[in-house]
This record gives structure tokens, C-alpha cells and sequence, in this order.
């Protein structure tokens, strides 16, 4: 059903990484509110924004605060709107700090929707064989680490029914009971790494050049998500060097300007955004069709 | 030519003063299964870990190991890793990468095999061991059954030759062991791949098995055929390898042991009858009855054997066996009256209706829980795996809270108790000892317990325990270069000397070998005759239907067939010791070899 998930990570990665790029580089209203309900479209479609709904609420917090941050710190701009203990409030000031704003947001949600598609067996597929010691390390890393939180809360449920982390115990109390478990964690951790070590060497590590049995073959539709991305991509970059797509509110708000090409290029620049939604709705409608002819 | 030959081997560890192995002197054939017994510390690992150069531990080493025909040390690294597999015993830390499909790829992304081979040996593999439905989980969430059976699946894509197995099953639960040892011997039937395994649960291997070796103390004691090396444990004293036999061998042979000793009174007389009786015992060395219905077959054939005997010295054996059967019964009756319920003590524990749950939206793990425990009783609750036995410790513990319901400690709420008067009425040991350990010497953590529980740190005070725990001979080691049962024994140490009146004990044999299961069996009668209450979470049917006072079991949330030992364990058809499924037909009342031995008697 997640159909974008299954494409090519090459595909996915420089879809992410694009977009990501874009809501730096592209600050104009429309730009940024396409790539804002883009992606929260893409978030609903993905896992019905399940993964979203948890942090959404931090990242509008944040993006909050530094939209009302800029107008505070930054008194540039012509037109002044008044003063706040003797520093001047722009109406420049504050659009930027809006579109400030929605580009931190869109980039936090964005970096979201990456993690749902990327996981991190893609990530090192992808970067792997560049650096093959460090993907390794980072797979075990992967390992270990819900490893190692559930050794700590074992830990100190034995400490508590031993009698520590009470309730009534000074600061200097509790600090040296906290070393204490931290102290059973290593040793224990020290002990049980020596074996995995051993089983490592048992199946051979280190003892010649390693293969990978992780393989993505890229097939048709990636191809053709590939070729019309690239496409609309070029025209995105074109428009983006003449001097569309952007927008500067300094040192004067100007009127956006709707030529016919600023359009032809916010339709390119939508299209392309679009894609993960393309591949999936597809999907969906695909299995509707099925399902109705059935 | 034989796989493995060892020759006069011997092995020091670094700075160590004795020997771990002596002169051992073996041969492994191909296809052999070879079974390896002895309490920890015998050496087993140690063993073990000479036959895979990747393995073998810091020391030294004297004598001679070739692998068919090669110097073992001299054996190329590829096939060295690929021919010769190794399962240790700890299924979690053996696992290096995050998914289960990615540690099948493991070995031989290591040794660099292409892509196309790679997948087809996965995809047997997977196939051959039945776990299409959990390749891609992550490894966190799969049981410890299923951890080593991926450890086992890693090591076969390499398509070893050899397996070499360290007690690949002591920490897990009785289903997934037999899962996980009947996967080995298809294995070695199907694949003829030729096992080495140490293992301490006889009853559910030797079956399957084509040899057995004992070491003790580093050396080889016996190593035959199972029959051979049976009986030859049965010829040793009392108390030595006794332990290690399956319950129903243990049986035969202090039948026949009996029987010897009459025939040897015989012998003045009748020697007619004599030669006869020795020469059908001659034929039963070679079927000494190890499973149920080896058993049931043997044990009845005697039983019969013996009724007909004496029906020819008496006309009225019927009336009279059932007369015994009757008298047998009551005995056990008035001997349990004797033993401690004259009087009821009073209840201790009470378990009153309790619900727990992990999270809101998943289902109650207890539900109307109750259940109460009197003093000096060894309660042992059984269940499945997962049922939350171990959840409902953890709440007398107060690890957790019950949403509903109370407990009572002799009448007073655990929840309205101040948390350290609750810890001073509590003991609870963990299934892992390691947890406990934060110093350097066992002698180092005994004095720091002492203070933190406020004493005045000197050794003497605690001699009473070190001595009720005959802890002197390790009392300078490192709590982690100790063995399963004396790590234990710390624990255990270490939680009384708060002096609890309530010992609460989370699969306390499990990984213990029969010796060290004694040893413990031992310390808890000791620990009941002093006024303690114990409350213990188990799968060992054996050592509970000898050991504890009260049974129940832990059933959809709920405390069911609640009962004292024998009727638990002679009302259940399943949920029994070997012992009794053998003789509940004679002998209903009968759950363990000394029940069995002193009902059939006369």
C-alpha cells in the first residue's frame, strides 16, 4: 500500500533532499505554503499522520517562537509600524520572520516524513559503500542501543526493591546511587560485548572484505518517477537562476508579481512536489479499481 | 578418520593455578551427536571453546587437536569459520545487527559470498526453520526462543559441519528448549551434521543423542555410548552424578540396585533362579528406559512381574495391593499432617483480586488475581510463557503498581506501607544475577550491602552468612568469573541479609545444573525452618514436585488449581512430573522417584 516507501532509495533520498534544499533556498509565500501542504498531505498519506500528530505541536511551538524572535532582534525594513521600548517594529521584519517561520516548520516535518520513507537500512545502503566500517558500526549501534536502555530500567527496578531511589534520600544520596547503577550498566555491558565480539569472530568477521546482501534493483516506475522528476527538476532550477521563486521582503514589501512564467514555474515547482502524492494516490486508486471490478 | 581428534589436551587460563582440562582424550566422529554433562565449572565451555580457533580463549593450551586430519590451528580461516559452528548460551548477546533478515546475512556478508547465494541460502534457511512471519522484526522483539534459534539459523548459512552447541538452551523456557533441541537433532538426522553439546537437561536430549562424555574437574570420566555411560553413573556413589540422570533412569537403577542386593542374599540359596535374573538383567543394560513410554513399558512389565510372585506366595494379592495402595495414600496424608500442618500457621500473603495492566489499551495481564500464602510454605506459581508470572513478582515486589485490587502483608495493605518498611518485609531475586553486582570482589559486595543497610561494616558480623551460603572458597572473586549457582547464591546472600520475611524468587533454576538445583533446594529448607515465606515463579516441574509445599498456576490472569504438591501434580494429566505419567496408574499418588520407591515397597 505505502507505495513511495518502496521506490528506489536513490529515488526517495533525492526527492527528501531536493524539497529540503527548496525550503531553504525558495522563501516566497506561495513556494513555501505548496511545500507546507505537500507534505503534510504526504504525512497523512504515508501512516494517516500518526508519526506527525506526536511532535506537530513542538514544531509550531518552535516555529512560534522565532517568528515573533526576528522583529524583536531585527529592525530592518522601511516600513515602521511602531516602537517597543525604543526599538522599532518593521512590518518587513515581521513577513520575514513568518516566512522564517514556515520554512523551519517545513523542513521539521519534512525531516519526519524522511524517516518514515529512509529508514536506516536505506540510508546505509545508499552511503554505505563509501564508508563500509562506519555503516557497520552504525547498524550495531542500531542494535544496541533499545539494548541497552532496557538493561538500565531492569537495573534500577533491582536497585529500588534493594532499597535505593527513595523518595526521602538527600541530593548526594541519590547522585552516588545513580552512579552506582550507571557503574552495573558498563560492567555488565563490558562483559556481555566481550561475547558478542566472540560471535562475531566465530562467523568470521574481520577476516576478509565484507559483501552486502542488501540490494535494491531500480525497475520501471522508478525510472519513470526518476525521468519525470529530473525533468521538472531542470525547469525548477532554470526559473530559480532567472530569478524566480524567491522573494525578499527587505528593504521594502513588494506585491507579488503573477506573470504567466512566475505561474508556468509554480506549476513545475507543485508537480514536482507532488510526486510521493502521485505514487500513492495511484495506488489507492488502483486498488479501488481492483477491488470495484471484483 | 575421526572429525575431531584431541589428544592429551590441557588448558590454563592466564594466571590461573591449576588446569581447567586435564589431559583430555577424545575422539568425535562424523555424525556422531556427542553430549557433553558435568557441573559448571567442570570445564564444559572451556571444552568447547578448544575446538573453534575463533573462539578459544587467552591461556594455555598443551596437546594436540586436528580437525580431519588437520592441526586445528593450522586450518585455513575460511573453513575454519564456515565448517565449524558455534551456539552460545546467552541468546540476546550473540546478535549483532538490529533485524533478524539482516543477522542471517551476517556470516556471509563476512566472508564475502555473492549476492545470488547470499539470498538462496537465506530463503532455505528461513524455510527450513519456519520463520517466514518474523524476518524483518527487530531483534528486541522477538523471545528468547526465538533469539536462538536465529543465532542457530545465522550459523547454518555457512553450511557448517560441525555444530558445537554451549548450553544452547539454559536460559530458555521448557516449550521453546524442546522446540529448539528438536530443531538440533533434525539437524543431525536430516543434515548429518555431527553435534557437540553441553547440556544439563538430560531428559529432554539423550534420546536423541549417539554419545556421552562426563567431565568433572577437567577430566574426561567416561565417554561411551548413552546406555554405557548411564550405567556407569548409576554405579558411581550417591550424590556425584546421581543428579544428572533422567528421572526415570534414576528409578531403574535403584530398582535394580534393590534387586542386585536380594539377589546377592539369594545367591546362598537357589542359584537356579539366580543365573536366570542375572542374565535378563544382562539384556535391560542395553534398554535402560529413558522417556515416558520407555518407562511405562519397563515399570509395568516389573509391576506385573512382582503381583504374579506374589501371587504365588499368596492367593490374595489384589485385596492386598489395593489394601497397600489405600495404606500408601494415607501415609502421605498423615506424613504431610506431621511435617508442619498440625496446626495452620497463618496466612502471610494475601492476594486479593488484582487487576494489572502494561498500558492502557492492551489487555489486563492480571485479572482477579487472588491467592493467599501461609508462613513457611514454598509457594511455586506456574504458567505459561508471557502469562505474567513474573509481572505478578514484580507487583508484590513493588515494581509495579496493580491498577486494582490489594495485597496484604499479615493483614496490612503493601500499598499504604512506607516503601522501606516494604522492602524490609520483602526479598525478591531476579532471573539475572548480574544485576546485582557492583564491585570487584563478592567479599567487596557483601560489605557494601552491609552498609548501605546501616550495620557496622565488619566481616564477622556476616560470617553466619557466608557460612549458611558456603560462600568462603569464592568470597575473593569477581562476582562475574563465579559460576551460575554461586552468583546466585550472592544474590540470595545479598537480599537477606536485610533479613525479609518474604522471599519472592523469579525462575530460581533456571540455568542451574542438578547439583547446584540441590544446593539451592537445600539452602530453601534451611531458609523455611527459620520462619521464612517463600513465593517462587517456575518451569521446573522436577524440582518443585520435590521441593514445594503449595502449587498453582497462572491461567488468563487468574490463580487456578490451587493445591498442595501431590494433588497438584497427581490431578494433572499434562502439567506433571515424568515420574508420575510413568506410575499413575499403580501408584496415583506418586510424583517423584522417592514417592515411587517408598510406595511400591512391599
Amino acid at each position: 500500500m505505502n507505495d513511495f516507501k518502496h521506490l528506489h532509495p536513490i529515488i526517495s533520498f533525492s526527492y527528501f533532499f531536493c524539497v529540503i534544499l527548496f525550503s531553504f533556498m525558495m522563501k516566497h509565500p506561495l513556494y513555501l505554503l505548496v511545500i507546507c501542504l505537500t507534505t503534510l498531505c504526504l504525512h497523512k498519506l504515508l501512516d494517516g499522520g500518526k508519526a506527525l500528530k506526536k511532535s506537530v505541536f513542538y514544531y509550531a511551538l518552535l516555529s512560534l517562537f522565532v517568528m515573533i524572535l526576528n522583529p524583536i532582534f531585527s529592525s530592518r525594513g522601511a516600513t515602521i509600524l511602531g516602537y517597543v521600548f525604543d526599538h522599532q517594529v518593521t512590518l518587513e521584519s515581521i513577513v520575514y520572520g513568518v516566512l522564517l517561520a514556515v520554512a523551519l516548520f517545513n523542513v521539521l516535518i519534512l525531516f519526519k516524513a524522511y524517516e518514515l520513507v529512509i529508514t536506516p537500512e536505506k540510508f546505509l545502503y545508499l552511503f554505505g559503500t563509501m564508508l563500509p566500517k562506519l555503516t557497520f558500526m552504525i547498524h550495531v549501534s542500531i542494535r544496541f542501543v533499545p539494548v541497552f536502555q532496557r538493561r538500565l530500567k531492569e537495573i534500577m527496578d533491582i536497585q529500588k526493591t534493594q532499597g535505593a531511589f527513595q523518595q526521602d534520600t538527600t541530593r548526594r544520596q541519590k547522585m552516588k546511587e545513580g552512579m552506582e547503577t550507571l557503574r552495573t550498566l558498563i560492567t555488565w555491558s563490558l562483559e556481555s560485548s566481550l561475547q558478542t565480539a566472540s560471535s562475531m569472530r566465530a562467523r568470521g568477521y574481520g577476516i576478509g572484505k565484507r559483501s552486502s546482501a542488501v540490494h535494491y534493483v531500480m525497475d520501471s516506475r522508478d525510472g519513470l518517477v526518476g525521468i519525470c522528476m529530473s525533468f521538472l527538476l531542470v525547469i525548477v532550477m532554470c526559473g530559480y537562476v532567472y530569478g524566480l521563486g524567491t522573494y525578499d521582503p527587505y528593504p521594502q514589501l513588494q506585491p507579488l508579481h503573477l506573470s504567466a512564467l512566475f505561474l508556468l514555474h509554480l506549476l513545475c515547482f507543485c508537480l514536482f512536489l507532488c510526486i510521493p502524492i502521485f505514487v500513492l494516490l495511484k495506488e489507492r486508486l488502483l486498488w479501488h479499481y481492483i477491488r470495484s471490478k471484483m | 578418520m575421526a572429525l575431531y581428534q584431541i589428544e592429551d589436551v590441557s588448558f590454563t587460563y592466564p594466571e590461573a593455578a591449576a588446569p581447567v582440562l586435564k589431559h583430555i582424550h577424545v575422539q568425535i566422529e562424523k555424525g556422531d551427536f556427542m553430549l557433553i554433562i558435568g557441573a559448571s565449572g567442570c570445564g564444559k565451555t572451556t571444552l568447547l571453546h578448544q575446538l573453534k580457533m575463533e573462539v578459544r580463549p587467552e591461556g594455555s593450551q598443551t596437546g594436540k587437536i586436528s580437525y580431519e586430519g588437520e592441526a586445528l590451528e593450522q586450518l585455513e580461516s575460511f573453513r575454519s569459520v564456515s565448517e565449524i559452528g558455534i551456539v552460545f548460551q546467552d541468546p540476546e548477546q550473540q546478535i549483532v545487527m538490529p533485524t533478524v533478515w539482516q543477522e542471517l546475512n551476517f556470516a556471509m556478508e563476512n566472508l564475502g559470498y555473492e549476492r545470488e547465494d547470499i539470498q538462496r541460502r537465506v530463503a532455505e534457511i528461513v524455510h527450513f526453520f519456519g520463520m517466514e512471519s518474523w524476518l524483518h522484526m527487530p531483534i528486541q522483539a522477538l523471545s528468547g526462543g526465538q533469539k536462538q534459534m536465529v543465532n542457530l539459523a545465522s550459523v547454518l548459512t555457512l553450511r557448517p559441519k560441525v555444530l558445537l552447541l554451549d548450553e544452547p538452551t539454559a536460559q530458555l523456557d521448557p516449550v521453546a528448549s524442546q522446540t529448539f533441541l528438536e530443531l538440533i537433532a533434525r539437524i543431525h538426522e536430516e543434515l548429518s551434521v555431527t553435534i557437540v553439546m553441553s547440556e544439563h537437561r538430560l531428559e529432554q536430549v539423550v534420546s536423541f543423542a549417539t554419545k556421552l562424555m562426563i567431565l568433572q574437574h577437567g577430566n574426561v570420566v567416561h565417554c561411551d555410548t548413552v546406555p554405557s555411560t548411564l550405567a556407569f553413573m548409576a554405579r558411581q556413589e550417591e550424590g556425584v552424578f546421581h543428579p544428572f540422570l533422567p528421572s526415570i533412569s534414576k528409578l531403574f537403577f535403584a530398582k535394580e540396585k534393590e534387586e542386585k542386593t536380594l539377589v546377592g542374599q539369594a545367591l546362598h540359596g537357589i542359584e537356579q533362579v539366580d543365573n536366570r535374573r542375572i542374565a535378563s538383567r544382562e539384556a535391560q543394560q542395553h534398554s535402560i528406559p529413558i522417556t515416558v513410554r520407555e518407562g511405562k513399558t519397563w515399570f509395568v512389565s516389573k509391576w506385573r512381574e512382582r503381583h504374579a510372585q506374589k501371587h504365588r506366595e499368596q492367593d490374595v494379592v489384589s485385596n492386598k495391593t489395593m489394601l497397600a495402595n489405600k495404606r500408601g495414600k494415607g501415609e502421605t496424608a498423615t506424613e504431610k499432617e506431621v511435617h508442619g500442618y498440625v496446626t495452620t500457621p497463618p496466612v502471610m500473603l494475601e492476594f486479593k483480586d488484582v487487576y494489572f495492566q502494561y498500558e492502557k489499551d492492551i489487555p489486563f495481564i492480571l485479572q482477579k488475581a487472588s491467592f493467599h500464602i501461609r508462613q513457611g510454605e514454598l509457594f511455586t506459581l506456574f504458567g505459561g510463557n508471557g502469562c505474567g508470572k513474573s509481572t505478578l513478582l514484580k507487583t508484590i515486589a513493588g515494581m509495579l503498581k496493580p491498577q486494582r485490587g490489594s495485597i496484604y502483608w499479615s493483614g496490612e495493605a503493601l500499598h499504604r506501607m512506607k516503601s522501606r518498611k516494604r522492602q524490609e518485609i520483602i526479598g525478591y531475586v531476579g532471573q539475572q544475577p548480574l544485576l546485582y553486582f557492583t564491585r570487584e570482589t563478592v567479599e567487596e559486595q557483601l560489605m557494601t550491602r552491609m552498609q548501605q543497610l546501616g550495620y557496622a561494616g565488619a566481616l564477622h558480623e556476616i560470617q553466619d552468612i557466608i557460612e549458611l551460603f558456603e560462600m568462603e572458597s569464592f568470597l575473593k572473586s569477581h562476582p562475574y568469573d563465579i559460576s551460575g549457582g554461586e552468583q546466585q547464591k550472592v544474590v540470595l546472600a545479598l537480599v537477606l541479609m536485610a533479613n525479609p520475611s518474604l522471599l519472592l524468587l523469579d525462575e530460581p533454576t533456571k540455568g542451574l545444573d542438578p547439583k547446584a538445583k540441590e544446593n539451592l533446594a537445600l539452602l530453601l529448607i534451611k531458609l523455611r525452618a527459620r520462619g521464612k515465606t517463600i513465593m517462587m515463579v517456575s518451569h521446573d516441574v522436577e524440582f518443585t514436585a520435590r521441593y514445594a509445599t503449595t502449587c498453582a498456576l497462572l491461567f488468563d490472569g487468574a490463580i487456578t488449581a490451587m493445591s498442595d504438591t501431590t494433588t497438584f501434580f497427581s490431578e494433572n494429566f499434562f502439567f506433571t512430573t515424568a515420574m508420575h505419567r510413568v506410575v499413575k496408574e499403580q501408584l496415583p499418588t506418586a510424583i517423584t522417584v522417592e514417592d515411587v520407591l517408598a510406595q511400591w515397597g512391599t
